[in-house]
């Protein structure tokens, strides 16, 4: 059974997407909880959210392949300009994104 | 008529409004840290195109013509000291900066880069801003 919850939520005009378990081959393809970042970001323009806010707070960690699926979705959301924020990543997750640069490439908030 | 909202960035290119972007090309077969650099600098403005080994990046030099590589070390297919190599045997190719970028630093990897022709060597993952200088400083 795969190990992520990808759950999608608006609170007072502010889209979340909460990543509970492992950004894995097993999981890649629920990451956006609907089939794809494309499909995730037309539903948002369609609501015309103005920002996507991703909780990592109980995402334990992200394979290669899950970090480009990132990358990918900045790229795709920047030109739709829908900044990706990406919340409280574990230290673990912290120190990936400071090492891979991530940091210059997304807003990161801590807790 | 509805009024267009404004765009909350305006991106200039590193040369400055109105000029065409660099054209970086990132030879590099790990696929999250091409993805990674290239993003990096084209939010800085340069235009970037990549290829997975040095072979493919020899044949895009000479087609898509960039006016700054960036080379990883060991690739398959062809590694990045014989795709320099390569670069530097083409007239057409020859006089391109090349940048090293590579996870293995130790002197005798700096030397054969630059004894195959590497202008710079930087160790993965490369300081953006020091990069970016490198590449503008070349360019000029």
């Amino acid at each position: 059974m795969p190990n992520l919850i990808a759950d999608l939520s608006e609170e007072n005009g502010r889209w979340t997407l909460k990543l509970v378990g492992s950004i894995d081959s097993d999981t890649h393809h629920l990451m956006w909880s609907t089939e794809s970042s494309s499909a995730l970001l037309k539903k948002l323009q369609e609501v015309k959210a103005d920002s996507l806010w991703i909780d990592l707070s109980e995402t334990e960690r992200f394979d290669s392949q899950g970090l480009r699926l990132l990358l990918n979705a900045h790229k795709e959301f920047s030109r739709a300009d829908i900044p990706i924020i990406l919340r409280y990543p574990n230290p673990h997750l912290n120190r990936l994104f400071q090492i891979m640069q991530f940091d210059r490439i997304f807003t990161i908030e801590f807790e | 008529m509805s009024e267009q909202p404004l765009k909350k960035l305006k991106r200039l290119t590193p040369q400055g409004s109105g000029r065409e972007p660099i054209r970086v090309l990132y030879v590099e077969d790990s696929a999250v840290i091409r993805d990674t650099i290239a993003r990096l600098l084209e939010l800085k403005g340069y235009k970037v195109n990549y290829a997975k080994n040095g072979q493919e990046g020899v044949e895009l030099a000479q087609s898509w013509k960039p006016q700054v590589v960036l080379m990883d070390l060991r690739m398959p297919v062809m590694d990045g000291y014989n795709a320099i190599n390569e670069l530097r045997a083409n007239p057409a190719t020859s006089h391109l900066p090349i940048f090293v970028i590579s996870a293995w630093s130790s002197k005798k990897e700096r030397t054969q880069a630059k004894l195959a022709g590497a202008d710079e060597f930087f160790v993965k993952p490369p300081d953006l801003n020091r990069l970016i200088e490198a590449i503008n400083r070349a360019v000029e």
